[in-house]
């Protein structure tokens, strides 16, 4: 598995099929890079910008736990 | 635990007690099944230890018409009691093994069969056949039957005995296989109590257990289908639905799904202010 479908994965635990258009906003908006180009480098940045997107949609349990899964691919 | 786990515990739970049940009713019915085996052996006995007390009264009867000089029908009874008595004796012997004080009492019947009436009986047909005077062979020929008499009188005592004790095995054995029968009438209404009571109250929890949860589910999907997202908060705060089997996969699935929407809600209405000039 790539390391976006991993990411992919860690976000449909909570956010089912809108996980690929989240992943696809958050890295290009934030990360300035396309999902099928990253690194296990930006996997810190991209779980805080998908904690404060989260946060913001769905509330912080949700965040902190889509956070934690995300720092732990790296 | 899963809901199949919980209907089939339920299930054992209730065939458990349907087996307990089923057991315990068959084993009196085969206790009572011996007991009627053990009457109609000690009927057995009985009859055969009066057909054994009859033939000694037609022994004493033939003897008596033998010395009446009824010789040929006295020794047509006398040989007539003899085949009743023999198989009977031969029944008692063999059904009384397992009853020593019984098979003591028949045994001392029998000798004084074989020893005091028998010899009586051949002691009349001597005198009888005997070339002494009449008044002779009356006074020994009387002697011999007040033997015989008060031998037969004996062996109809110890008869008696046997038999009395027979009838009261066979009242014992009723009262005991009535016994066991009002208990199987009082398990079979305590089991089927207990059978009803726990299957209702299993029922009615499972069917709770079940059915509470997905009522709420729905009335959520239902507020969802109608446009309220906010429905994952009413899932998360105020629903607390934990019952550890598929249910919980059901809700979890559904707040994903209630997830979903909202955030591609809020990604399309982020699309749409883009757009705007």
């Amino acid at each position: 598995m790539t390391l976006e479908e991993d990411c992919l994965a860690v976000l449909a635990r909570d956010l089912g099929p809108a996980a690929r258009g989240f992943l696809d906003r958050q890295c290009r908006n934030h990360l300035k890079k396309e999902p099928s180009a990253l690194q296990k480098t930006d996997l810190e940045e991209l779980a805080k910008w998908c904690a404060i997107g989260i946060q913001l949609v769905l509330g912080a349990q949700v965040a902190e736990n889509a956070k934690k899964g995300i720092l732990a691919l790296k | 635990m899963k809901i199949r786990t919980k209907l089939l515990l339920s299930y054992l739970l209730i065939v458990g007690l349907f087996v307990a049940a089923g057991a315990t009713i068959t084993y009196n019915t085969m206790q009572v099944a011996n007991l009627q085996n053990t009457v109609k052996q000690q009927v057995e006995i009985n009859n055969n230890a009066y057909a054994y007390q009859q033939g000694l009264d037609q022994k004493q009867f033939g003897t008596l018409m033998y010395s009446s000089d009824n010789t040929t029908e006295g020794e047509r009874i006398i040989v007539r009691s003899a085949e009743i008595m023999e198989p009977a004796k031969v029944y008692l012997l063999s059904a009384l093994a397992n009853s020593p004080d019984l098979l003591s009492k028949f045994n001392g019947v029998v000798a004084i069969d074989s020893n005091q009436i028998n010899n009586a009986i051949t002691q009349v047909y001597a005198i009888y056949t005997s070339n002494a005077s009449d008044t002779d062979k009356y006074v020994q020929i009387w002697g011999q039957l007040t033997l015989l008499m008060n031998s037969v009188s004996l062996a109809d005592a110890q008869l008696a005995e046997v038999r009395e004790a027979t009838l009261a095995n066979v009242q014992n054995a009723t009262v005991e296989s009535q016994n066991y029968a009002n208990f199987s009438l009082l398990l079979a209404v305590i089991f089927i109590a207990v059978i009803g009571v726990t299957s209702g109250i299993l029922a009615f929890v499972m069917g709770k257990r079940i059915t509470d949860p997905l009522r709420k589910l729905a009335d959520i999907a239902h507020k969802v289908s109608l446009g309220d997202l906010n429905q994952r908060y009413y899932l998360k705060q105020k629903i607390d639905i934990k019952t550890g089997d598929e249910i919980d996969e059901l809700v979890d699935a559904f707040k994903r799904m209630i997830n979903a929407f909202r955030m591609t809600e809020a990604l399309a209405k982020e699309e749409q202010e883009t757009i705007k000039p």
